[in-house]
């Protein structure tokens, strides 16, 4: 019973992740967070095979993971390449810019109204001041010892 | 007659209760109850207009939700073990959430980097030593470089419009409530597992651990087939020199009358000794080094191809995407 409870439980975890990264791929806009969610559907694939492999003990789940992270830095390599090409040619990270790609006879999208962006969202991570203040006396700057 | 309706009303009530309940604790429900949840967790969550404070009820039923359907879930035997699970799934399903659902890129990528140290755990847990440590190496450079991408390019201005919005109205209900059914139907698989072979496979390993240490030490692990014309094949996987094994075959012999004797509908029952290597083995990364150079030789070969033409791909698009368009409308005219 033991081992069917963890197989049961990582295939939950396998199906949630999986599940997650479908839905951001489908709903979000920016290149890079849909590839993150890219990512995070071969790590539910990968955490399910890992639990099969457990379960049957062979090595073939294992194997695969290794070729999926291998498969995965392939795919990192070109789909990062590709949104620095994309984003040098459009100016920003929106994937409607490329709606152009769409199939013919599509009616292109547009964004009726953009939601005003809230007081929490405005906060961007910073660093504390730290240390002491140099010292910034002009005079002293232009002696010949600093120079 | 008013007391006789009384207590009639109570009877009625009472069975309704109960047939309630039953509806209720069955698991087809609690899995359907757990995707309407975890739909609307989503939808509340994702960014689109929703106002912070519907947010926190977004996380509250996706918690609800999550832990709906693990209530379908048995337990491990080891306390330790299912709660070090609980830890390192819980801050996966977590941090992999906030990545799907954060405005900022940023954000997403450090929640997402968060993840995979929870996913690495899981794989540690369940003894993939090797596939843990790759997956935080090779994973933590991939992320170091995105956040240095999202550092570069994405707004340095602010944030961006596009990160606020999304499809439009009918895929953002839509698309949460999908992959909630999809996850309704993946956890109704998972849950659903055949009795029968469970306990088939359940008087194999108990019979097993019964034997004297000498044998058992040496099984690694039992697995059952079960075949359409009511035949029973119990595979038997143990690490030994040819001759423990066949003591190990004459130990196992009583299993077939037990099984004969606990499941009549069987017709018949098969045992097999197969002679393989344990993942558990504490030379684990060598065995798995031997597998991936020896079995799947072809295929590594094959892999160590495909990085090499990803790396000439991305440099060629990366290097064609940088110079000016001019020059190439102008130099071969197309």
């Amino acid at each position: 019973m033991n081992e069917i409870a963890i197989l049961q439980n990582y295939l939950l975890v396998g199906a949630i992740l999986f599940t997650l990264g479908l839905t951001g791929f489908l709903i979000r806009r920016n290149l890079i967070i849909m590839f993150l969610c890219a990512e995070m559907m071969l790590q539910g694939i990968s955490l399910s095979m890992i639990a099969w492999g457990r379960y049957h003990n062979d090595w073939g789940g294992q194997m695969l993971v290794i070729f999926i992270i291998a498969v995965a830095a392939c795919e990192a390599g070109i789909a990062l390449s590709l949104i620095l090409m994309l984003c040098r040619k459009s100016g920003s990270l929106d994937i409607i810019n490329w709606q152009n790609c769409r199939e013919e006879g599509t009616m292109p999208y547009t964004d009726r109204e953009v939601p005003e962006e809230s007081f929490d969202e405005d906060l961007w991570p910073s660093l504390t001041p730290a240390g002491v203040e140099p010292d910034t006396d002009p005079e002293k700057q232009m002696h010949r010892s600093n120079v | 007659m008013n007391l006789a309706f009384l207590a009639q009303a109570s009877v009625d009530s009472a069975t309704v209760w109960e047939r309630v309940s039953e509806f209720s604790t069955s698991a087809t429900t609690r899995i359907a109850i757990a995707s309407i949840l975890l739909g609307l967790a989503l939808y509340l969550m994702l960014p689109g207009g929703t106002p912070s404070r519907k947010k926190w009820l977004g996380v509250g039923s996706g918690i609800i939700g999550v832990c709906l359907v693990w209530s379908l879930v048995p337990m491990a035997t080891s306390l330790t073990f299912q709660s070090a699970f609980w830890l390192m799934a819980s801050v996966a399903v977590v941090a992999s959430t906030a990545t799907v659902t954060s405005r900022s890129p940023v954000y997403s990528a450090i929640w997402f980097a968060v993840s995979l140290l929870g996913i690495a755990g899981l794989f540690l847990l369940q003894g993939a030593q090797f596939l843990g440590i790759a997956t935080v190496a090779v994973y933590a450079g991939a992320i170091v470089v995105t956040f240095l991408f999202v550092l570069m390019l994405a707004q340095p201005e602010g944030h961006s419009f596009y990160d606020r919005i999304t499809w439009g109205t009918a895929p953002r209900v839509l698309a949460p409530f999908l992959a909630a059914a999809l996850m309704a139907i993946l956890a109704n698989a998972v849950t659903h597992a055949d009795s029968e072979r469970i306990t088939l496979r359940q008087i194999a390993v108990d019979h097993i651990h019964s034997l004297d240490n000498s044998a058992d030490s040496h099984v690694n692990h039992v697995s059952v087939q079960k075949f359409e014309d009511g035949i029973a094949e119990i595979h038997v996987a143990v690490s030994a020199e040819p001759a423990q094994i066949e003591a190990i075959k004459s130990t196992l012999d009583p299993l077939k009358r037990k099984i004969a004797e606990s499941l009549p509908t069987l017709a018949d029952s098969v045992i097999r000794i197969e002679q393989t290597d344990s993942l558990q083995h504490s030379q684990h990364v060598a065995h798995l080094g031997s597998n991936l150079f020896g079995r799947y030789l072809i295929v590594i070969q094959l892999v160590g191809g495909l990085l090499l033409v990803a790396l000439v791909g991305a440099v060629a698009i990366a290097s064609h995407g940088s110079e000016p368009p001019k020059s190439a409308a102008v130099g071969t005219g197309g």
